[in-house]
């Protein structure tokens, strides 16, 4: 490093009088010998002045109403995202050991509580499934005006489900059809048939996957209307009875993600939500034919 | 029935201690924070205390970043959003002053980096960038013999913001902290987090090229 160099790299601190000792020295002996060193240092001078000395830039005068707007039109917090994980962070002033303190304060007192509370344990009841809105129904021109394309001929039947499970001690169990049995659907959720992976409408939602009870004017129609569905699902006729009392009692197997447009096929010509009778007991639970369920459906003439 | 001595001593020492604690544990207290404090309550106004307090030196730091009237009100007024909308993170460490600098800083820095990309310095540059030199010229035509006369003059102003926008984002940033904005180097080593040491060698390299370029507009 040439000595020119060396007192070009001391202009700042010789311009803030910061240099002091043997550098002081060097610096005021090069200077007083090289006029280009000079030159540089007055140069300098005139940058750092030319800086400071810049003058003030006013802001417009309506700058204080833009800002409160703005402010106005935002949020204080950004999201509740952000608030959740400023919890135990965001309290400016709180100093480290008071928030430890709290939150050894909380711990200990959830201790507390959870030593003193009660320790009761419901034991856990065998599922009696859900009951039904017994009652419900609504006319067949009614549910038409919902629309869909008609398979089945509304004017001929209605669909009555029912939401129910196999089990003997369920008031509500419909008798006649038999359980549905599908290793795919856990007994504790087959209500919830939204985890079959289908849409439902939300009638068919309610009627659950047991079975399902067509009221139709028409029985033999409206079997043949079921059948003519049948190979558009995937599905197919396995079992056909007849319980002696003018109905008929059908058994289908079909895909699991069938199931919603089957029953919204049935619901869009019917379905009403009504018992399926206690008088129909309830048989055993049949077997299933690879990842198809086997859904029973009962056919009443309309009284 | 008085107290002995040794319970009296035993007391003022527990006191001592306590104040002690205290003093190690209170925070810092200035009027920002009071002000800060009312508005995590709640209210608002206290926040337009504070943009009252400071508008005109963000607004100055955003011009400086910038160098265009429209785009630094648009700038300070997003500093003072985003100051808004992150109090909460204001942990006091600091003064509020800092943080507030540290957030303008922040900003005026992308922002003044995205004008660069953009072309935005350099379309200004352009066009106006000789007219400057001759009028300025005509104006002072002894500015090399008395260059302290150009100080005083309105066409300086130009040159050297044109000059500081031609500096790197690094440098520009330290030269509006230090010689515009007139913070310390302790103050800005804070809001930069960086050494000292290196806050000063930037600012001097920063002078330098600023230096350069004055003197070859000015000679």
């Amino acid at each position: 490093m040439s000595e020119c160099d060396r007192i070009s790299s001391l202009l700042g601190d010789a311009y803030e009088e910061q240099v002091d000792g043997e550098s002081k020295m060097f610096f005021d002996e090069h200077l007083h010998n090289c006029p280009s060193c000079r030159e540089e240092l007055k140069w300098y001078g005139i940058t750092v002045r030319a800086l400071t000395s810049l003058e003030r830039v006013s802001p417009p005068p309506d700058f204080l109403a833009q800002v409160s707007a703005r402010l106005q039109s935002s949020p204080a917090s950004s999201s509740y995202l952000e608030f959740f994980k400023n919890l135990f962070s965001s309290t400016p002033y709180l100093p480290l050991p008071a928030g430890v303190a709290a939150l050894a304060f909380v711990a200990v007192l959830g201790i507390v509580v959870y030593n003193q509370a009660p320790t009761e344990i419901i034991p856990s009841t065998a599922y009696s499934g859900p009951t039904r809105a017994a009652g419900v129904r609504s006319t067949a021109e009614a549910r038409m005006a919902v629309g869909g394309t008609a398979t089945l001929p509304a004017h001929q039947m209605q669909v009555s489900g029912v939401l129910t499970k196999a089990s003997e001690t369920s008031p509500s169990t419909p008798a006649g059809a038999p359980p549905l049995y599908s290793k795919a659907i856990p007994n504790s959720s087959q209500s919830n048939l939204g985890l079959m992976g289908g849409n439902f409408a939300t009638i068919a939602d309610r009627l659950g996957a047991d079975n399902l009870t067509v009221e139709s004017a028409s029985i033999d129609s409206a079997l043949e209307s079921l059948k003519k569905i049948l190979p558009n699902i995937q599905g197919q006729l396995v079992d056909q009875r007849n319980p002696g009392n003018g109905g008929v009692v059908v058994g289908v197997l079909i895909p699991p993600s069938a199931y919603g447009r089957l029953t919204t096929e049935l619901i869009n010509h019917g379905a009403v939500e009504s018992g399926a009778g206690s008088e129909i007991q309830p048989g055993p639970p049949l077997k299933k034919e690879g990842n198809n369920v086997l859904l029973y459906i009962r056919f009443v003439r309309t009284p | 029935m008085f107290p002995s001595l040794e319970t009296i001593l035993e007391c003022l020492c527990l006191n001592g201690v306590s104040m002690l604690l205290f003093s190690v544990f209170k925070p810092e207290s200035d009027e920002d924070r009071e002000f800060v404090r009312r508005c995590l309550r709640g209210e608002r106004e206290a926040f337009d205390i504070l943009v009252e307090k400071y508008y005109k030196k963000i607004y100055n730091l955003s011009y400086r970043f910038v160098g265009d009237s429209e785009e630094a009100n648009d700038l300070a007024q997003e500093i003072f959003t985003a100051a808004y909308q992150n109090l909460k993170k204001f942990r006091g460490d600091a003064k509020f002053s800092t943080w507030l600098f540290q957030i303008a800083t922040n900003r005026g820095k992308n922002r003044f980096k995205y004008l660069k990309r953009r072309g935005y310095f350099a379309n200004r540059g352009a066009t106006d960038g000789d007219d400057e030199r001759d009028t300025l010229k005509r104006v002072i035509p002894d500015f090399s013999t008395n260059p302290e006369t150009l100080l005083a003059g309105k066409q300086i102003q130009k040159i050297v913001q044109d000059a500081i926008n031609d500096l790197d984002p690094d440098h520009k940033e330290i030269v509006i902290l230090r010689d515009i904005e007139g913070f310390s180097y302790d103050e800005i080593a804070k809001m930069l987090d960086l050494p000292e040491g290196t806050t000063k060698s930037r600012l001097h390299r920063a002078r330098m090229v600023v230096k350069e370029k004055l003197k070859k507009v000015l000679s």
